[in-house]
């Protein structure tokens, strides 16, 4: 006779099982590829972009040039420099425009490496006369030159710091077209020109007479906070290495600006992974235990029998046990698949460039992890179901109990359908508050996820614009902080015009900026502030002992050397002030600033008005910082938000005084525009920047006030952010102060889709134009393209999460109401059999539905106004709500509950009243 | 006056490959306010005819006419309509609903019907029945006989025409059995009920109008057949 088992009990009972157990497994599959497949799926993203964040900066995180041997021990020994990576610089190389070229360098296989130099199309030059270059250095040298062409260039040979004074043709051979690094990253021209965008191989020699300048790539170690950062150790070394002159350049990539690098950063200090994980696991094990209770529920009465016939406790934990466990077997190879196979479907759904590098550890781990978490889910169930008597399981007592403990009023009037449905949710409190709440979370969380997510998406694609020129840097003088530029600099009407007519243009914005000044005889405490605000910014480090009582004295001082640049234009006293000319529907768009006036266009037009952004008040604060080594640091702020509060370790304040804005719509102000066509260029002494300046003077009037909330207005849509004290006007308004000059900032957007290949002519396009100036030209496609990626990441995991919520809210609903249906059959058919029709079974269970939607969604809905409110009170972030995707859910679950509900009860109302009676 | 009848009616079951006749051609009719009592050994069909005849199975051939009206034209909801308006049952396991208080069992049909209960009446059904201090309470909270009172005034709350008893006194002890079976004899000649009641006790039936005996399916004995 066959023996029977523990095994070959719990293996009979899945076969005989086998269709109810089918859902059951596909429930821990979910369960499982939801946790493990999840972070699987996370993991593999995080992977992704951060090779793609490598890809854009490489993995070093500066850049040395000239470098001596002596500096770099140092660096090892106190400055916390993990890695380095050598190479040489051979020369700049160009097509002819001495601004249009890259510098070319011959890097060792470990600077390859640490670089990670991808190579898009072709291979990386393996012998002389080779090279490979990036894909915007050639665009940039205007060469359409693909793998396999020879290219000549006119090579500056490098010696040391500076070049051999006559250059060389070179041909080469293009191996290899790279993808782009110098255009990421941002740093000050000289050092650009340096960086290496062209490489050859190692044996190529260099030019009799040159000196290769030594690039070195290194890695400073990340740090523990913003006072113990890589970028502070890098400052530090700078620092230390300054004066004796062991570095000629150097660049910091400021991989923190990238818009991925925010996923890295949560990656790296592991708070997302472990909380997304926390997340899963909770959420899912209520799911498990969830599905096993009902299954064990089923199965009470089979229980009480083996216990009457003698099963011990820990027989039946070990029979149910090792289901539990077989249907776990079962389902881990599934969720195994589904989560490699899902994950990798989803990286290459969310983009091009995103690699799928899969963890294989985080794989198996994540399925081990829920495999234990099954286990750990089904013994829940199975230890409360073993523990109670044969009698009570067999008989069922437990609903008599509950009922009996209730005092219950009669009724003598009642809806049949409503009443029932009202007693059975009064019979299981817990599971429906626990339904509630399960589904109010998952309304809240998809409610906010969703409206955050939206909102950073229409944050990371300002205004739609493919392709942003802009002016790098910033010239203004610290004392006086006037910007004076020339007025032939930026683009010319023919550049825009030349823009507007390429094939791939839909709409263009553009912008003329002025360096203004205020010219009043009187300057109110409100514009003195703000004038002090700005130049003892300028002046932190410096460290003066300034307090409540002398702020206005130092100002005077500091005033005095103003007074002397003043002086080239012979005004007494002038504030400072910014003037931007827009397009017309840029200004429009700035309405919901108006706080005072409004926005006259014709009379902006007619040089009549001139709108002012200004911040409602102004509050200047000195804080004196004591950094840890004893350095005092001196930084201020002002209620503007326009200096933050910096996070150093020991900051005191004094605040210097308040005012509100003393200037009104209405008034009249006498603005002077100041340009300088002669010496404008960077590195001029101020003696000099203010000396053959032209000055535009004119009255104007302020039509409008805008207010300037802190941080200043960034209008999406529009061109450029508004901060501090900003006139603004219209071109032909500008024109009425009789100066004609440049646009220094144009957004250009495609009226198509952009492609690699239109991304490559617009590139080419725009290139000329601003090439041998401090323009620069972003392509926001790439970035566009980028945020996207990270925003898909963030939504993809968001997702998952509402996701989960919601499966395992439909989960509990749906099995709750199954296994009650099932376990009621007897009492369902009594209903029929007393005349209750199909309709009104269908509305009792109906109204058992209504009720966790009807208290969970308000109540989730609660809950999301509350955070969100709460948000806006603390972090004073409003977040637009968009409710639609949530409602959407909330149907599509409300739907598959129905159906469910649907199918259960076609399956009760196939078989006979008779039949239902009988089921004992 | 009659109110029920059936006509051929056969009731199969498969059971394997095997074919059980539940009911075989049964052809009787029931009159208004008849007491009839359906006897037989275990198998032999008793519950199925009672099953067929109140609507609860659906017959495998044959037709059971209700009032001169053939059930066969009913659809679901219509047979859900006569079942609570015209018929009442009394189950061996009384079937209350647990949920509900002895009161809400009683109002069942007259709630799932939407109409205002006759207070009076129920009031009387309930005096006559003994349940008066039962009925705001819980199935659970009730001994077997008090819940199979509560089940018979439910089964004539919606002042039914006839009430069908399937083995009404059979979880009950003899005191309670006899109890019932007096109840259900006294309220459906007050009430003017037909009284179709299956029972395997013959002391029971011979207290019928008319007793019909089945064997294997078949009716083998009908008194009033016989006395006729």
């Amino acid at each position: 006779m066959k023996r029977l088992t523990v095994n070959a009990f719990a293996l009979e009972s899945l076969k005989k099982r086998k269709k109810r157990y089918a859902s059951l497994i596909a429930g821990v599959i979910l369960a499982m590829v939801f946790s493990s497949g999840t972070l699987f799926l996370l993991s593999s993203l995080f992977s992704g972009v951060e090779d793609l964040t490598a890809q854009a900066f490489g993995n070093e995180n500066a850049v040395f040039y000239g470098l001596t041997e002596e500096a770099l021990a140092d660096g090892r020994a106190r400055f916390h420099i993990e890695t380095t990576a050598q190479g040489e610089i051979l020369g700049y190389l160009m097509t002819g425009d001495e601004d249009r070229g890259v510098s070319v360098a011959k890097l060792t296989p470990e600077a390859c490496e640490l670089t990670y130099t991808v190579v898009t199309e072709g291979a990386y030059p393996q012998n002389a006369g080779e090279i490979a270059i990036e894909e915007d250095a050639l665009i940039r040298m205007g060469l359409d030159s693909r793998p396999g062409d020879t290219v000549t260039l006119t090579l500056q040979v490098q010696n040391g710091a500076g070049y051999l004074p006559v250059t060389v043709q070179k041909s080469y051979l293009l191996t290899g077209i790279l993808k782009d690094r110098r255009v990421n990253v941002e740093y000050m021209r000289a050092a650009k020109s340096l960086f290496p965008a062209a490489f050859v191989s190692e044996k190529e020699t260099a030019e009799p007479g040159a000196k290769p300048l030594s690039v070195t790539y290194v890695v400073f170690s990340r740090g523990a906070g913003p006072a113990d950062s890589s970028y502070q150790f890098y400052y530090n070394f700078c620092k230390a290495h300054e004066e004796s002159n062991d570095t000629c350049e150097s660049v910091f990539i400021a991989r923190d600006s990238y818009s991925l690098s925010g996923i890295g950063k949560l990656r790296q200090s592991g708070v997302l992974a472990a909380v997304l994980a926390g997340v899963f696991t909770v959420v899912s094990c209520v799911g498990i235990v969830n599905a096993f209770s009902s299954d064990l529920q089923d199965r009470k009465k089979q229980i009480g029998m083996l216990r009457a016939l003698g099963a011990t406790k820990l027989q039946i934990v070990r029979i149910f046990g090792r289901e539990a466990l077989l249907i776990a077997l079962c389902a881990a190879p599934f969720s195994l698949l589904l989560s490699y196979f899902g994950t990798r479907l989803a990286v290459r759904l969310i983009g091009n460039g995103l690699r799928f590098l899969p963890d294989y550890g985080v794989l198996f781990g994540g399925v081990g992890v829920s495999l234990l978490c099954v286990m750990a889910a089904s013994f829940i169930p199975l230890a409360k179901t073993a523990r109670i008597s044969p009698m009570q399981a067999v008989r069922d007592v437990d609903k008599t109990r509950a009922l009996r403990r209730r005092k219950l009023k009669s009724e003598n009037r009642f809806s049949v359908p409503r009443l029932i449905a009202k007693r059975e949710a009064a019979f299981s409190p817990f599971s429906q508050i626990f339904v509630c709440v399960i589904l109010a979370v998952s309304v809240a969380l998809s409610a906010l996820g969703v409206s955050y997510i939206a909102e950073a998406y229409a944050q990371a694609l300002p205004g739609g614009a493919d392709y942003r020129i802009y002016r790098m840097g910033w010239e203004a003088d610290p004392f006086v902080n006037l910007d004076v530029s020339s007025r032939g600099f930026g683009l010319t009407d023919n550049d825009v015009q030349t823009l507007l007519l390429s094939p791939y243009t839909e709409k263009l914005r553009k912008e003329q900026e002025a360096q203004a000044v205020w010219i009043t005889d009187a300057p109110s405490d409100y514009l003195a502030m703000l004038d002090a605000g700005r130049v003892f910014a300028d002046l932190k480090g410096a460290a003066p002992e300034i307090s409540e009582e002398n702020w206005r004295g130092l100002l005077a001082d500091i005033d005095k050397t103003k007074k002397d640049f003043l002086s080239a234009f012979s005004y007494e006293n002038a504030i400072p002030a910014g003037f931007s000319a827009k397009d017309e529907d840029s200004i429009r768009q700035l309405e919901p600033y108006v706080t005072e006036g409004k926005i006259n266009i014709d009379k902006l037009n007619a040089g009549e008005e001139v709108l002012l952004a200004a911040p409602d008040a102004v509050s200047l604060e000195a804080q004196l910082e004591t950094l840890p080594d004893g350095t005092r640091y001196l930084g201020f702020s002002a209620d503007t938000g326009v200096f933050s509060v910096t996070d150093r370790e020991k900051v005191e304040r004094f605040p210097l005084g308040r005012a509100e804005r003393s200037c009104h719509a209405g008034d009249t102000v006498h603005l002077a525009l100041i340009f300088n066509d002669l010496h404008d260029a960077e590195g001029t002494p101020a003696d000099k920047r203010y000396t053959d300046c032209r000055v535009y003077e004119r009255e104007v009037k302020i039509g409008a006030v805008l207010s300037i909330p802190p941080g200043g207005i960034w209008t999406r849509g529009d061109v450029y952010g508004i901060t501090q004290l900003n006139f603004i006007g219209t071109h032909a308004g500008k024109r009425a102060f009789g100066v004609e000059n440049r646009y220094v900032h144009v957004d250009l957007e495609l009226n198509t889709p952009c492609t690699d290949e239109i991304d490559a002519q617009m590139m080419r396009l725009i290139s000329p134009m601003i090439s041998g100036t401090s323009f620069d030209c972003a392509s926001l496609y790439r970035d566009a393209e980028e945020d996207r990626q990270m925003l898909a990441a963030v939504f993809t995991g968001l997702m998952s999460v509402v996701l989960l919520f919601f499966t395992v809210a439909g989960s509990m609903i749906c099995t709750s109401l199954t296994s009650d249906i099932r376990a009621n059959r007897r009492g369902l058919g009594t209903l029929r059999a007393v005349g209750a029709s199909v309709r009104e079974l269908t509305k009792t269970y109906l109204y058992r539905l209504l009720l966790p939607f009807g208290v969970g969604v308000p109540a989730g809905a609660a809950l999301a106004a509350a955070v969100w409110l709460a948000i806006y009170q603390f972090a004073g972030e409003r977040i637009p709500p968009l409710l639609w995707p949530t409602a959407l859910l909330t149907l599509a679950l409300f739907g598959a509950c129905c159906l469910n509900l649907y199918v259960q009860l076609k399956k009760l109302t196939k078989t006979s009243i008779v039949e239902n009676i009988r089921e004992l | 006056m009659t109110i029920l009848e059936c006509r051929a009616l056969t009731k199969e079951y498969f059971s394997g490959e095997n074919v059980i006749k539940a009911v075989d051609d049964a052809n009787l009719s029931f009159e208004q306010g008849e007491f009839t009592a359906v006897t037989g050994p275990s198998g032999s069909g008793k519950s199925t005819l009672l099953h067929v005849l109140s609507s609860l199975e659906n017959p495998t051939a044959g037709e059971v006419i209700y009032n001169g009206e053939s059930l066969k034209k009913y659809n679901d909801n219509q047979l859900s309509i006569l079942r609570r308006r015209r018929f009442g049952f009394v189950f061996q396991a009384y079937n209350l609903v647990q949920e509900l208080t002895g009161m809400e069992n009683i109002l069942l049909p007259v709630m799932l019907d939407k109409k205002t209960p006759d207070e009076a009446y129920l009031n009387h059904l309930i005096e006559v029945l003994g349940v008066g201090d039962r009925i705001s309470h819980l199935p659970s909270a009730m001994s077997g006989g008090q819940q199979q009172r509560i089940a018979i005034a439910r089964a004539l709350a919606n002042k039914p025409s006839i009430l069908f008893a399937d083995e009404p006194t059979g979880n009950l002890d003899g005191k309670s059995g006899r109890e019932v079976l007096a109840l259900l004899k006294y309220v459906s000649a007050e009430f003017g009920v037909t009284l179709i009641l299956v029972t395997h006790d013959l002391g029971v039936a011979e207290q019928a109008d008319r007793i019909l005996t089945l064997a294997d399916g078949k009716v083998v004995r009908d008194t009033k057949e016989a006395a006729q």
